[in-house]
C-alpha cells in the first residue's frame, strides 16, 4: 500500500490549555464504530438488535439471553474441566479469539463456532442455532432453560453444586 | 509524516512524558499499530475469562480483528486527494492511539443541514491505555483521546468544514464524546446498528480549541 | 509539501454559477469545492476498479439506481 504524503495540519505553538485538558479528561473509552461497521465487524445480536445491551426491543431480550447462555455455557464448562483458554480453544478446534467472542456474549456467534462447541459438548447444534437467534423458530422450553441455568451460574471460579446441577441440566435440555 | 512534539501523563507518576502527533499515517502504520495491540488484547481478554467477567464489562471493540479485514482496508488509504486521513500520537516509540477521518459524504444532520464535516470512522488508544477496574489495569498513559479528536478538528478546519465533526460511538464511550469533547448526541441511529450518533458544530469546535 | 501549484480553470459562466451555488450552499470556498469533488471522484474511481457499484437508493419507494461510472 503505498503512501503518499498529505499537506501537515497547522498547529499554534502553545496547546498548553489543550494539552492540560487533555490529560485530566477521561479518555480510556473512546472506540467508535463506523468502520468497523462498514467492514461489518459489528455483529448484531439479532435482526434488530444493536451493540448495546441495554432497552432492546421487545424480540431481542431473549436473542441476547440466549447468546449470555452459551457464553455462560462455555464458561463453567471450561471451569470445570479445569483448562485455560488455550487449551479449551485447542480441545474444541476454535481459534483463541472464537473462545474470546464466544465468552464475551457481545454478539450471535458464527453457525461454525457453534457447530465446533456442539460436536464438542455432545448438544445439538440445531438448539444452539435458535438459542442465539440463527433460526426463526423460537424454542419456549429451551429458552425458559438458558434462564434457569443463567440464574443458577455465577462468576466462582470453582462450580457449586448448584452450578453443577445447573450445568448438567442446561446440558440435558440441549441435547437431542 | 510531520510530527508534532506535545506531551502525555503517566499514570503511575502522574507526571508529564514527551509524545508527538503524526497528522499523516499510511495503512500500514495503522497495521502496524494493530499488530502491536493484538498481543496486549489478548491478555486483556486471558484477565477477563480467568475472572469469569460479565460479558457487558468487556471493551466493546476488544474482539475487532483489522489483520481479517486488511483487505477491506485499501479505498482507506491516504493520499492527496484521498476521502480518508490518518492521525496517530506515539510515546515511547509505540503508536499510543490512532484516528482515522473522512471528509467526502458525510453531510451535517445539524440544522441547516447540507455543510460537509470530517467523520470519524475508527479511533482507538492502545489496550495499556484502557482503565479496566474489572481485572486491576489502570492506563498507562491519559490525554490520547481528546489530542487525537483536536487533529480531526483541525483536519476539519483546513478543509473549510469549520472544524465541524461527526461519529458514531460505541456504548461505552458515548461518556466521552458528550462530556469531554462538549458534542451533541443526536441519539441512536437505526441506520449504524443503534450507536448513539455524535456531531460537533462549529462553535463546539471554537469552544474545543479554545478558541471562544 | 506547503508549496502549492496554480492551475487556470476555464469555466463557461453556466459552470462558474452552479460552481459558485455550490460554494455558497456548502459555505467552502470554489477551491474548496473543487478539491471536494476530486476526492469523490477519486474514490468512487478506486471501489468502482475494486470490482464494487455505486448506487443511489430511494428508500422511500425501496429502489435502487446503479450509477454507471466510465473508465
Amino acid at each position: 500500500m503505498a503512501h503518499t504524503k498529505q499537506n501537515p495540519l497547522r498547529l499554534p505553538k502553545n496547546r498548553d490549555h489543550l494539552i492540560a485538558r487533555a490529560i485530566d479528561a477521561d479518555d480510556s473509552c473512546i472506540s467508535v464504530g463506523g468502520l468497523a461497521a462498514n467492514l461489518g465487524m459489528l455483529r448484531d445480536a439479532g435482526r434488530t438488535g444493536s451493540v448495546r445491551r441495554a432497552a432492546p426491543a421487545p424480540a431481542a431480550p431473549l436473542r441476547s439471553q440466549g447468546i449470555e447462555a452459551v457464553a455462560r455455557l462455555v464458561q463453567l464448562t471450561r471451569r470445570r474441566l479445569g483448562v485455560s483458554p488455550e487449551q479449551f480453544a485447542a480441545q474444541t478446534d476454535l481459534e483463541l479469539r472464537e473462545l474470546v467472542a464466544l465468552e464475551s456474549a457481545q454478539a450471535a456467534p458464527e453457525p461454525r463456532v457453534l457447530y465446533q462447541l456442539s460436536q464438542a459438548l455432545e448438544v445439538s447444534y440445531e438448539k444452539l442455532l435458535t438459542l442465539v437467534g440463527h433460526r426463526q423458530r423460537r424454542d419456549e422450553a429451551l429458552e425458559r432453560e438458558a434462564l434457569l441455568f443463567e440464574a443458577h451460574s455465577g462468576p466462582m471460579d470453582r462450580l457449586s453444586k448448584s452450578e453443577s446441577r445447573a450445568l448438567q441440566d442446561f446440558i440435558r435440555a440441549l441435547s437431542d | 509524516m510531520s510530527p508534532h512534539a506535545t506531551t502525555l501523563r503517566r499514570v503511575a507518576t502522574g507526571k508529564q512524558e514527551a509524545a508527538e502527533l503524526h497528522d499523516a499515517l499510511s495503512l500500514d502504520d495503522l497495521l502496524d499499530a494493530e499488530t502491536l495491540w493484538a498481543p496486549a488484547k489478548i491478555q486483556v481478554a486471558k484477565a477477563f475469562l480467568a475472572r469469569s467477567v460479565a460479558g457487558e464489562q468487556w471493551p466493546q471493540s476488544l474482539h475487532w480483528n483489522w489483520a481479517e479485514k486488511a483487505r477491506g482496508l485499501k479505498p482507506y488509504a491516504p493520499g492527496p486527494f484521498s476521502a480518508y486521513r490518518l492521525f496517530g500520537l506515539r510515546a515511547e516509540a509505540q503508536w499510543q492511539g490512532v484516528l482515522l477521518g473522512s471528509c467526502v459524504a458525510h453531510p451535517t444532520r445539524l440544522a441547516p443541514g447540507g455543510q460537509d464535516l470530517v467523520y470519524i470512522d475508527f479511533v482507538e488508544s492502545a489496550p495499556w491505555n484502557w482503565a479496566l477496574p474489572a481485572i486491576g489495569q489502570i492506563p498507562r498513559f491519559k490525554g490520547i483521546g481528546v489530542q487525537l479528536v483536536e487533529l480531526a478538528i483541525r483536519w476539519s478546519v483546513d478543509l473549510g468544514f469549520r472544524g465541524r465533526l461527526g461519529l458514531h460511538s460505541l456504548p461505552q464511550s458515548e461518556a466521552f464524546y458528550r462530556g469531554p469533547c462538549g458534542m451533541t448526541d443526536l441519539g441512536a441511529d437505526p441506520k449504524a446498528h443503534a450507536l448513539h450518533y455524535f456531531e460537533l458544530d462549529e462553535s463546539q469546535a471554537r469552544v474545543f480549541l479554545g478558541e471562544d | 509539501m506547503n508549496d502549492k501549484r496554480t492551475m487556470t480553470l476555464n469555466l463557461t459562466p453556466a459552470e462558474m454559477e452552479a460552481l459558485d451555488a455550490l460554494a455558497r450552499k456548502k459555505d467552502l470556498s470554489k477551491t474548496a469545492v473543487i478539491r471536494q469533488a476530486l476526492r469523490l471522484y477519486q474514490l468512487v474511481d478506486i471501489r468502482v476498479a475494486q470490482g464494487e457499484k455505486l448506487f443511489f437508493e430511494d428508500e422511500l419507494q425501496k429502489k435502487k439506481l446503479e450509477l454507471m461510472v466510465l473508465g
